[in-house]
């Protein structure tokens, strides 16, 4: 049997908790999946909510994966500060196809998966107004 | 294979082509919905809405019932969805060889009674509903693989 994987997304207010609701409407509940919403309130302490995070991680058991909002934004800052000290993966500019793609894994995760699904087209921002000029490959059987 | 076969006005979208796709490891999904299969423009956008690695037919209820054969020969586990009740009605009565069917979702509209979270029929797709009834297929409600199973009565 595999390692399992944690997975917290992370964010700004309550993106996090949009992401997680949303995730239960299209895939349902999902045991695997945490949320941290920062800033909530004035004396929202980001260090010590990611060293709580972090000391009651069992690494040896689990994979994490934190999965924040923006690149550069406060909370990415924030857990890049801890990657010399603990083994997570951190992923940011999370979308909702990269969660669900990352959820819906049944195969163990490593980093070099984990790379793998960020890579992924199908996940990545795209521009729709040019899907559009593409024909269509249906095949008729 | 055929995996499973659902009723959902929406088609293709998150909950079959990301939830329901990967429950039944599917690696077709066929549409059988007249409306949308004389639809250039909504085969294109349903083309783009599914899953990576899967194939997507859409078929009217005529040419799914005329590839029957075929499509149960194929080596794919197949997902199929039906827009609405009269489609699913008029394909299971030229093929009932199933024992259930999900209504996965079916739209509120004026006149519709409720019967579940996401299940609402009117006259007609009540008429429908029964007549898939009579061919002594089961019709439950369950819009994701982890939620209850319910059985609709009419």
């Amino acid at each position: 049997m595999g390692k399992k994987t944690k997975v917290i997304v992370a964010t700004h207010g309550r993106l996090a908790e949009g992401f997680a609701g949303v995730i239960k409407m299209i895939v349902g509940d999902m045991e695997k999946l945490q949320t941290l919403c920062c800033y909530l309130e004035a004396d929202f302490d980001l260090d010590q909510a990611i060293r709580d995070i972090m000391e009651h991680h069992d690494f040896g058991k689990e994979e994490l994966v934190v999965c924040t909002d923006v690149m550069g934004g406060s909370v990415n800052n924030g857990f890049v500060k801890w990657m010399n000290r603990y083994p997570f993966h951190l992923i940011t500019n999370t979308n909702l196809a990269f969660l669900i793609d990352l959820l819906l894994a049944t195969e163990e995760l490593d980093s070099e998966s984990i790379k793998r699904k960020t890579q992924d087209p199908q996940a990545a921002v795209s521009y729709v107004n040019d899907h559009i000029l593409i024909d269509d490959d249906l095949d008729s059987l | 294979m055929i995996k499973g076969i659902r009723v959902d006005h929406r088609l293709v979208h998150g909950q079959v082509a990301f939830t329901w796709t990967h429950f039944y490891a599917a690696t077709r999904i066929i549409v059988i919905d007249d409306k949308a299969a004389g639809d250039e423009f909504q085969k294109m956008a349903l083309n783009m809405a599914k899953p990576a690695g899967c194939k997507l037919n859409i078929f009217t209820v005529e040419q799914a019932l005329s590839k029957m054969e075929k499509i149960e020969a194929l080596k794919d586990s197949v997902f199929i969805v039906f827009g609405c009740t009269k489609d699913a009605a008029r394909f299971l009565e030229g093929c009932p060889r199933f024992k259930e069917i999900n209504y996965g979702g079916i739209a509120k509209k004026e006149g519709s009674k409720t019967y579940g979270d996401v299940v609402y029929l009117n006259d007609q797709e009540i008429a429908d509903t029964q007549k898939i009834l009579e061919l002594g297929i089961s019709i439950y409600m369950q819009q994701l693989p982890s939620t209850k199973k319910v059985l609709l009565k009419l």
